[in-house]
């Protein structure tokens, strides 16, 4: 039947779900639910329905249809018939039985009703809400750049391409963009393939290293190689990290790992990531392996920015991964920054998600979160 | 000092000896013993769990070696948890082989260790997510134990005792599984902007979830006629998805290069 529909109305567009039409839905559909309870008696499908027998093909034939979508990896599948309507039955079978549970709640013991009523309606709310509150959710991508407030944002909700360009009722001023990053590292490296050799016989040492540094060329040499180029200290703009290393050679990859025995060869010389502005540099050991310094990989990225409302009010804020800023009914995200340019990035992405239907899908995760602590406490009571 | 995985074989071992020692003394019935040898033995690999915490400066769950470490364990941790609740004696015997199978892995494929953390996965959701995942884990790979016993030994699959203990199992597992697939929902919420995107990992979390509940509802029906091998595979299909969950989606030609929580990979 699912596939029937597919076919003939076409893929579901949540859009057409926008407030206030969805807040009716809900209200109808709880409605159409009590009814539905109120009426079981006489409809012997409602009865079944709410039994074990329903629930068990039902959650079985969720569970293949979401394997379908796990092994194709086929994203149409979510706004694909079958797949709703699985899950539409599902929050019917959960809806009503967390009725007729909350209408018997004196039978029974309150421990286990509690557990019940959490779980069944944790997930129940927690489905809905999420189902009708993705037409209300707009989520948008906005670039901003040093020193000039923006507000126009890419539209990431609609199906629309190319996507709508929106203006939002604020705007993002960024300050700073900052990256902290993980020391360097050194890598050896095969002169063809450049793949990464874990088990070389050399062992790097840094000897000195400047985080902020330019290259100096030097002349070359009679053979035309540039190894008299140097680092020096650099504050400015497009700086990259160099290090001076030197590689000691063992007889061996397993006596480099111990570095006990007598080295059989050094070799000293520059290595450096570069950046936007100088090219990265490899060390060249012998005719098999070279060493390099890979990108230094961000540790942390922060934006510090002001945020101007309509009404002229601003708010200053650091928005960083995993550290969202929330104002107005919107959480700022950040989510990148121009990487060609790096650690020199001056402009910073944002994702901005305003979600008003989100306070009640956390409800009903958080019943979920107790209802699962009440099942591991009751867990083995009743057969005992 | 600082501890390094070089460090590891100086902690598992004795760990190790510790659990054998208190599952010995299980099957002797001496509760007390028991007890103390395995909480010492936990006490003692937790202790390395926290040197490599601080010699790493971050929470040890980033590859596949070291949650290999924190299944090695919490699979004590739930066997005396489940022994002292029920007393099954087996349990010991069963959680001290699978943590030596684990540490072996551990100590005969040592892996690059990374000490790097992205941006991400600094968060306070990272350590509790992954330790509860872990939990389930091994409370169901204790049910996938009791599971294939009874799909071997058939003329046990009369004992009420059994069956019990595979609902508590599969039960405490799924409340375990739950609160960690939640935590991952409101952990991706902070970091991403949305609870649940069905990227590959969270599609198989999903069914995984689902084939558990499955079981849990099947055995609900009637407690004397639906004790048959349908149970049992539906444990061991769950399974299954749960190691698609963990590590299988890494080979998962459907699944390369879409999921935002390939870090494991390394
Ligand atoms: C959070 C996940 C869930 C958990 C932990 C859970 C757990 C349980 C438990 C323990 C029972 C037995 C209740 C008792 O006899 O005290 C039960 C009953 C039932 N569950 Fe679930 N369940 C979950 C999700 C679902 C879903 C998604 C459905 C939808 C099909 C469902 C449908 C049912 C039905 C129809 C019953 C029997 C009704 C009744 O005894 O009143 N459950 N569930």
């Amino acid at each position: 039947m699912g596939l029937m529909l597919q076919f003939t109305i076409g893929p579901i567009d949540w859009r057409l779900l926008e407030y206030p039409f969805n807040t009716i839905l809900l209200a109808i559909y709880v409605l159409v639910l009590g009814i539905l309870y109120a009426v079981r008696k006489h409809v012997y499908v409602i009865e079944w329905t709410m039994t074990i027998y329903a629930a068990v093909p039902a959650l079985a034939y969720g569970v293949l249809v979401t394997l379908l979508l796990g092994l194709t990896g086929w994203d149409m599948m979510l706004r694909s018939w079958p797949f709703i309507l699985v899950y539409f039955w599902l929050m019917n079978i959960l809806g009503l039985i967390t009725i007729r549970r909350i209408l018997h709640f004196s039978q029974g013991s309150i421990v286990s009703n509690l557990c019940f009523i959490c779980n069944h309606l944790g997930l129940f709310m927690a489905m809905v809400c999420a189902a009708l509150g993705n037409a209300d959710m707009q989520k948008c991508r906005l670039t901003a750049k040093v020193g000039q407030p923006e507000c126009r944002a890419i539209d990431l909700t609609g199906t629309q391409m190319p996507p709508k360009i929106v203006e939002l009722p604020l705007s993002i001023e960024l300050h700073d963009f900052i990256i902290d990053e993980y020391p360097p590292k050194y890598v050896v490296i095969d002169n063809e393939t450049d793949m990464t050799i874990n088990d070389s016989p050399w062992v790097i040492r840094q000897d000195s290293i400047w985080e902020y540094a330019a290259i100096v060329y030097g002349r070359k040499d009679s053979l035309g190689n540039q190894d008299m180029d140097r680092y020096v200290e650099w504050h400015s703009m497009g700086a990259c990290t160099a290090a001076f290393i030197t590689a000691i050679r063992y007889a061996s990859a397993k006596e480099a790992a111990d570095a006990k025995s007598e080295p059989l060869d050094t070799k000293q010389g520059w290595v450096s990531c570069g950046s936007f502005m100088f090219p990265n540099r490899a060390l060249r050991l012998d005719s098999l392996y070279s060493v390099v310094m890979p990108e230094r990989e961000p540790k942390r990225y922060a934006s510090s920015v002001t945020v101007y409302m309509g009404n002229n009010q601003k708010t200053d804020g650091i928005i960083e991964v995993n550290k969202p800023l929330e104002i107005d009914g919107w959480k700022i995200y950040q989510v990148s920054y121009d990487t060609a340019l790096g650690r020199w990035s001056d402009t910073s992405v944002f994702e901005l998600v305003s979600d008003p239907w989100l306070p009640w899908v956390y409800l009903g995760i958080y019943m979920m979160l107790a209802g699962a602590v009440l099942t591991f406490i009751t867990a083995g009571n009743k057969k005992k | 000092m600082l501890l390094s995985w070089q460090h590891f074989p100086y902690f598992a071992i004795p760990s190790v000896l510790l659990w054998a020692l208190g599952t010995y003394y299980s099957f002797r019935e001496k509760k007390t013993l028991t007890a103390t040898f395995t909480l010492l033995g936990i006490a003692l690999f937790f202790a390395f769990i926290c040197g490599l915490w601080i010699s790493l400066e971050r929470p040890p769950l980033r590859t596949m070696g070291e949650t290999r470490l924190w299944y090695s364990f919490f699979l004590p941790v739930a066997g005396i948890i489940t022994w002292s609740r029920w007393k099954y004696r087996w349990i010991l015997s069963f959680s001290t082989i699978l943590a030596l199978v684990f540490i072996c892995v551990n100590l005969f494929k040592p892996e690059v260790h990374d000490t790097t953390l992205m941006p991400a996965l600094q968060s306070p959701w990272f350590a509790p997510h992954v330790i509860v995942y872990m939990f389930c884990y091994a409370l169901f790979g204790a049910a996938l134990a009791v599971a294939l016993y009874l799909l071997f030994v058939p003329e046990k699959r009369d004992d009420e005792n059994i069956w019990a203990m595979l609902d508590n199992l599969a039960y405490v597992g799924l409340s375990f599984m739950t609160i960690g697939m939640l935590f991952g929902a409101l952990w991706a919420k902070e970091a991403w902007g949305h609870y649940w995107a069905w990227d590959p990992k969270e599609t198989w979390a999903g069914i995984t979830w689902l084939s558990y509940l499955v079981y849990i509802h099947y055995r609900q029906l009637s407690s004397n006629a639906f004790r048959g091998k349908v149970a049992i595979f539906m444990v061991i299909i769950s399974f299954c998805c749960l190691q698609m969950c963990w590590w299988g989606i890494n080979y998962l030609p459907s699944a390369q290069g879409k999921s935002v929580h390939t870090y494991n990979m390394k």
